[in-house]
């Protein structure tokens, strides 16, 4: 049995400055700009030593250029630009400081073709042949072939315009793949919700419906002051009926637990909060509201309920983040499933939610079922960690039950952002 | 024996009340409920919206349906609607107008009205007041008593800006400057930045701009 030899520690800490490295400093970290300004730096040295001078001035000017070529990784279009203007300002400005810096302005050319665009291209190129024609036919001090000279700007010029086109396409790919990949995500995210919801939910929902109306008519037998004289239809005397009707209510809440975990979990499937990342004017936030509430009515609805509900912008949605549309979201999901849980079956129920640019409020009322008194209303676990949750926003969740009606009313801050387009105006008439 | 027996008369259930400043305009909607709408009769009539507000205080007349213009003088009809609803839970509300509706619909809605309807055709004046009447509500409108506890509890957990704060946010919206606004109010304009600083905390927004319009919008009435 061979052992694997284990790799030596300076090995892996390179691998890991390396990645690190990659990840959090990719302007710093580019190999090929590294070596080109390195060779750019030793030829400007390689000039200077070759042609010294003895004017301290020039080689204090030689000096600040390849220190400004030296930041130029980190500052590319700032830095290239004052490499530009220092080499051909300085042979006029200093006696001396004429070091041949040809690789440095091609460097920059390149340099700032790759991070401007084309229009910055041409004029540079379009600076180059004018200084060229100027030196040769103005001046006739050019010692370099001109024709050489325009080509080597061009090609460098060419290069900088197609590596940053190169990387748009890149980018524009890979983003095209994420999305692609997301999109296959969704989908089979939403096959599976919708093979859960057919197998499961409907047959819950039947079920339901059938403990809520035996729960009924045991209810509707009983004297209703808890007195046990009167024997039913089916030959059960009080006592009798009321346990059994205890043992009902047992079933359909463990019925309505498992429908509302079950929508739940479609909800999960079918709900992706990452679109709203980009969702400066709160459309998205909006529709992903409505698409639970209109969820949330069909449910209801099959379980027997008269549910009624609205959405309302008021003077325009607000551009909530991915973690404050999932409180709401989250919470009108709550209350849906509450309805569910907690009101009088077949009852009527109300809700509205509304948007505004700084805040989303939620309010309901419902009829609570007669078996359920003001100090037993629960619903109160889940409606309790939203409670801490809004506050935490500084918001507010209040809940009354009064003479048989529940009200909820949440209200969630949300703040505006910089980038809002101006508020919807209300025309006077 | 009557050969020929007349059809029983429908009975006037539905108790409305009629609210515009134009007395004409009241005369023409009762003509128009007695004609079109058998089952309502006018138990009221108001010209000011101080006057609806009372007589909706009173509760004395068991109304049915109260029907309200958007366009009155003083007190506009969102604002008296939101009054009425923060009073009351149960009494449906129509708003009626001779301008475009959309100027007027979102205002109402948050006031907490149940419809809201053109006052051009009669034929759909009469069919909303007797749809109201029958306990529905139009399509994007709440009913009474989802609007009164939603009214009454943003009426608790709105932000609430001081009176000074409230000073400064009104002459922003009248275009004045930070300076003018320092000598209006005689303080610093410093003061002045420092509370408009709080009043964006309060409303959540980042510039003055925004945080102007959201109060003025959501305090117009």
């Amino acid at each position: 049995m061979h052992a694997e030899p284990t790799k030596p520690r300076p090995v892996s800490a390179f691998r890991s400055w390396h990645n690190h490295m990659r990840a959090d400093h990719p302007k710093l970290w580019h190999p090929i700009r590294i070596t080109i300004v390195v060779i750019t730096v030793w030829w400007i040295l390689f000039c200077l030593v070759l042609v010294p001078t003895d004017n301290p001035a020039a080689i204090v000017w030689t000096i600040i250029e390849i220190a400004v070529l030296l930041l130029s990784p980190f500052f590319p279009k700032s830095m290239s630009l004052l490499f530009l203007i220092m080499s051909q300002s300085g042979p006029w400005l200093i006696p001396g400081a004429d070091v041949n810096s040809l690789p440095g302005i091609l460097y920059t050319f390149g340099m700032l073709a790759y991070e401007t665009n084309n229009l910055v291209a041409l004029l540079l190129l379009a600076y180059s042949i004018g200084d060229q024609l100027f030196r040769q036919l103005a001046l006739g001090t050019s010692r370099s072939n001109p024709v050489a000279i325009i080509a080597m700007v061009s090609l460098v010029l060419m290069l900088g315009c197609g590596l940053r086109w190169n990387q748009a396409v890149a980018g524009s790919r890979a983003e095209a793949e994420q999305a692609k990949a997301r999109l296959r995500e969704m989908e089979s995210r939403s096959h599976i919700a919708e093979a859960i919801h057919d197998a499961v939910t409907g047959d819950l929902s039947a079920a339901a419906f059938v403990t809520q109306r035996r729960i009924d008519a045991l209810s509707g037998g009983d004297d209703g002051d808890g007195s046990a004289s009167t024997d039913g239809d089916d030959g059960k005397n009080a006592d009798e009926r009321r346990d059994e009707l205890d043992k009902w209510t047992q079933v359909n809440d463990y019925i309505l637990s498992a429908l509302t975990n079950v929508h739940r979990v479609i909800d999960e499937l079918d709900m992706d909060v990452t679109v709203l990342e980009e969702d400066v004017d709160g459309k998205a936030f909006s529709d992903l509201l409505k698409a639970t509430m209109a969820g949330g009515d069909r449910r209801l609805r099959a379980l027997g309920f008269d549910i009624t509900s609205i959405l309302h912008v008021a003077g325009g949605a607000p551009s909530a983040s991915p973690s404050l549309a999932g409180i709401a979201n989250d919470l009108l999901r709550e209350t849906y499933a509450n309805i569910a849980r907690h009101a009088q079956s077949g009852s009527k129920a109300d809700l509205s939610v509304i948007l505004k640019p700084n805040a989303v409020e939620i309010t309901q009322i419902n009829q609570a079922r007669t078996t359920e008194t003001d100090r037993t209303q629960s619903g109160g676990h889940g409606l309790a960690y939203f409670s801490k949750q809004l506050e935490s926003h500084g918001g507010k969740l209040e809940t009354t039950l009064r003479d048989g009606e529940w009200t909820l009313f949440a209200y969630l801050p949300i703040p505006v952002p910089e980038t809002l387009p101006p508020l919807a105006g209300h025309p006077e008439s | 024996m009557n050969p020929t027996k007349s059809a029983a008369p429908i009975p006037k259930i539905h108790r409305v009340a009629l609210v515009d400043n134009d007395p004409r305009a009241l005369e023409s909607l009762s003509l128009l409920i007695e004609a079109k709408v058998p089952t309502a009769y006018v138990v009221w009539t108001a010209t000011s919206g101080d006057e609806a507000i009372e007589r909706c205080q009173r509760n004395d007349d068991n109304l049915n349906l109260l029907v309200l213009d958007m366009s009155m003088e003083g007190l506009q009809g969102p604002a008296i609607c939101h009054r009425i609803r923060l009073m009351d839970r149960h009494l449906p509300i129509l708003g009626i107008t001779s301008f475009s509706i959309n100027s007027y619909r979102s205002r109402l809605m948050e006031a907490g009205a149940q419809g809201l309807i053109g006052k051009e055709d009669s034929d759909q004046l009469a069919k909303a007041i007797e749809r109201l009447c029958g306990g529905n509500v139009m399509e994007g409108f709440e009913p009474p008593a989802l609007a009164n506890v939603r009214i009454r509890r943003e009426e608790e957990t709105s932000p609430r800006l001081t009176v000074r704060e409230e000073q400064i946010i009104f002459l922003c919206a009248d275009g004045m400057l930070d300076r003018e606004i320092a000598e209006r109010l005689d303080i610093s304009e410093s003061t002045v930045r420092k509370h408009m600083q709080g009043i964006l905390k309060k409303l959540n927004c980042k510039t003055a701009r925004q945080a102007v319009a959201l109060w003025v919008r959501s305090h117009a009435r």
